[in-house]
């Protein structure tokens, strides 16, 4: 069935390129775009850097409805969750993500957190997951996840609050330099199974129009900025 | 792709009458124009990213085929399944297969409207399977058996009311026996009544914004998180689009993403823009073992080549469905097509036929406002002229306006006549006129004949001066 159906479908597509005298052969430049692909028109606000990259990610972060704190020192990261939790009146319980940022601290510290590994996505359903990140994005205060050995992304939808540690370095201005980054770290035309941009909690507006937090996903992102000098301070409301 | 589209008139005249569509009317009208404004007012780069935008689809559209082999090609080296259908028929027989190939009983889906205008649900129904919707907007349709009133806010028609009503009776059968009324409480329903589903189900279904050639990727953009939970926690993943949703690259994506978010709902960023690749990788920590896409024709590739072949940039932001007059005062549903605007009055006679949708392009004022605020500058009015064209030349036009235009054309091409008419005409309306308080100006206040439902509303000014040429004539005649 699919054999004939794909070549009638292109065969159809042919015909109808053909009426405007457009080739199938492939221009060189048009291998060349996908060999070597660069970014199209990058507009002003995904061109920030360094402590203004800072400044608008936490900024942005926040608009979207994300909490944002900074920390200088990583070992304090256990400690400011159960603060976090005990402000939020959420369980003294975390699903810890297998990434290296979230492993190596020191979360025996904190006896009062009780520490959980997931098994499955299902299991963090209605929990608090802590994980770290694959970047983040200045442009729109926007957090990037991608699937490995050591991310479980369905743990990124499946749990109330979602709680990520970014170190500033991971920082960048816009879109364009993530896909910059995943090229050269898996090479041009691979990806992993999953690159997702998440920007804020969940929300939905289908009903009436009226925006509603925690929708299908978390209800709360709290993002904690792992910086040497910067720290962000929230505008007074 | 069954439409009611012949109903068009009747509906569109119902919908103006029914005052439980203003508030969702007045949301498309005001709210989201406002919104996409606002966003776009910081963004310079805006108006050179739409023709940007433009030129890529064209490109893509004009080498289709060259794009799509990559895009398969690359999903393969993946590990992922292609399947090509030709029309709406064939590509729900593969999804039932794949179903059937993986023993499913229960699949959940995220928002596809090629699946609403393929009709996926009914049939994998029939074949035994649960099926739900998971954007809550189609969720609430679905159990209300209704379709899409707009392409990206598909439930905006109703009232929380009805959400309600419907809420109270789907539920019951999940011992949700209270009433709830509140918005924050219905979400939270939805999500408690639909997150077993997704931890229970056997496949997922979700469309794509985008097909990625570069790297054989496809992209979703939502807000909800729906799209995801369907593509991480089922062990299968199917894929539903359409042929013409393929772009060379990330970046043409990414740009088409940029003004995507701002023109739909005027945001910088949806919550949730993904990229998936192919199936879960050796040693990956989760994600679907099987892989499938499903890319649909159903007409479009007639399309390529003709006067027709720019709709097929459309990335269904629902920008011209906002701004459209026609659109604003009807609703969506009036057009009998999950695809109504501006948008749909093109695309449904290209994917079904000019005689079954031949009321289409005349939902229209030809104001310019759809092509004004299309981010990849689709000439949504010429296309609808042409659309009226086809009509014209297939006899779908009624009898009384085609002799209509047919008297006039003949009264045209003698200006003596034409004149003469003229001069009848407006000494006839001069008779039937009576002059305003001020006596500034005549007034009619009844038409006879075709003219009656004109005047049942508001008067017509009465001509007075001569016309054009008599004045033109007396003032040469002065001047000499």
């Amino acid at each position: 069935m699919s054999a004939s159906s794909r070549s009638e479908i292109f065969e159809k597509i042919a015909k109808g390129r053909a009426q405007r005298g457009n080739s199938f052969e492939p221009d060189p430049s048009w291998r060349a775009r996908l060999e070597t692909p660069k970014a199209d028109i990058i507009p002003a606000i995904a061109q920030t850097n360094g402590d203004a990259a800072l400044q608008r990610f936490c900024q942005l972060a926040s608009i979207l409805s994300c909490s944002v704190e900074t920390v200088h020192d990583p070992k304090l990261i256990p400690d400011q969750v159960a603060t976090y939790l005990k402000n939020q009146q959420l369980a003294q319980e975390v699903w810890l993500g297998e990434d290296q940022t979230v492993q190596q601290l020191p979360w025996d510290k904190t006896p009062m957190l009780n520490i959980r590994k997931a098994e499955d996505d299902r299991d963090v359903d209605g929990g608090t997951v802590v994980t770290g990140i694959m970047g983040a994005v200045a442009e729109t205060g926007t957090l990037v996840l991608t699937s490995d050995a050591h991310t479980r992304v369905g743990t990124a939808y499946m749990p109330d609050a979602h709680v990520i540690v970014v170190e500033e370095e991971q920082v960048v201005g816009g879109f364009d330099d993530i896909w910059d980054l995943l090229r050269e770290r898996y090479g041009v035309g691979e990806l992993p199974r999953a690159v997702n941009f998440i920007s804020g909690p969940s929300r939905t507006a289908d009903i009436e129009a009226t925006m509603v937090l925690g929708a299908h996903g978390p209800r709360a992102v709290h993002i904690v900025l792992v910086s040497k000098d910067f720290v962000w301070e929230a505008p007074s409301t | 792709m069954h439409i009611t589209s012949d109903k068009f008139k009747s509906l569109a005249h119902d919908a103006i009458h029914d005052d439980r569509l203003k508030n969702g009317l007045m949301i498309f009208e005001k709210f989201l124009p406002a919104f996409r404004e606002q966003v776009i007012g910081r963004l310079p780069e805006f108006e050179a990213m739409r023709d940007q935008a433009r030129d890529i689809k064209d490109h893509t559209l004009s080498h289709l085929d060259f794009y799509l082999a990559r895009f398969e090609e690359k999903v393969l080296a993946q590990g992922g399944i292609v399947h090509w259908a030709r029309t709406g028929d064939e590509a729900n027989e593969i999804i039932a297969e794949i179903c059937r190939g993986v023993d499913a009983k229960k699949v959940i889906k995220s928002k596809s409207m090629v699946t609403e205008e393929i009709e996926l649900n009914p049939k994998l129904e029939s074949e035994g399977l649960e099926v739900f919707e998971t954007d809550l907007g189609e969720y609430i349709i679905q159990l209300r058996d209704e379709k899409p009133s707009h392409i990206v806010g598909p439930a905006l028609h109703l009232n929380v009311d009805q959400v309600s009503d419907t809420f109270y009776e789907a539920h019951q059968k999940y011992g949700r026996t209270e009433r709830v009324v509140e918005k924050d409480a219905l979400v939270g329903e939805a999500r408690a009544v639909l997150r077993e589903h997704f931890k229970t189900a056997d496949v997922g279904i979700t469309g794509a914004n985008y097909l990625i050639a570069e790297s054989g990727t496809i992209g979703l953009v939502t807000n909800e998180g729906n799209a995801d939970l369907s593509a991480s926690l089922p062990n299968c993943h199917i894929v539903v689009t359409g042929i013409e949703k393929v772009v060379p690259t990330l970046d043409d994506a990414t740009l088409l993403m940029r003004l995507l978010v701002r023109s739909a709902t005027g945001q910088e960023a949806a919550n949730y823009m993904s990229f998936y690749t192919g199936p879960k990788r050796v040693g990956d920590a989760d994600g679907p073992e099987i892989f499938h896409v499903v890319l649909v024709d159903n007409g479009r590739s007639n399309m390529v080549g003709t006067e027709f072949q720019d709709m097929l940039r459309c990335i269904r932001c629902g920008a011209c469905l906002n701004h459209c007059p026609v659109f604003t005062s009807i609703g969506g549903q009036a057009y009998g097509s999950v695809y109504s605007g501006p948008m749909g009055s093109v695309l449904t006679p290209a994917l079904t036929s000019i005689t079954q949708a031949a009321h289409l392009p005349n939902a229209s004022t030809f104001c310019g406002r759809c092509e004004a605020v299309c981010p990849v500058r689709i000439p949504l009015p010429k296309m609808l002229r042409h659309w009226r064209e086809r009509e014209y030349e297939a006899h779908l036009i009624p009898r009384a306006a085609r002799w209509g235009v047919g008297l006039w054309a003949f009264l045209a091409k003698s200006p003596w006549l034409y004149r003469r008419a003229l001069s009848i005409a407006s000494f006839g309306l001069g008779l039937m006129s009576r002059e305003d308080r001020a006596g500034s100006a005549r007034w009619v206040k009844k038409l006879p004949l075709i003219g009656r439902g004109w005047t049942e509303r508001r008067d017509l000014a009465a001509p007075k001066g001569g016309t054009f040429l008599t004045q033109y004539a007396r003032q040469q005649k002065e001047r000499r």
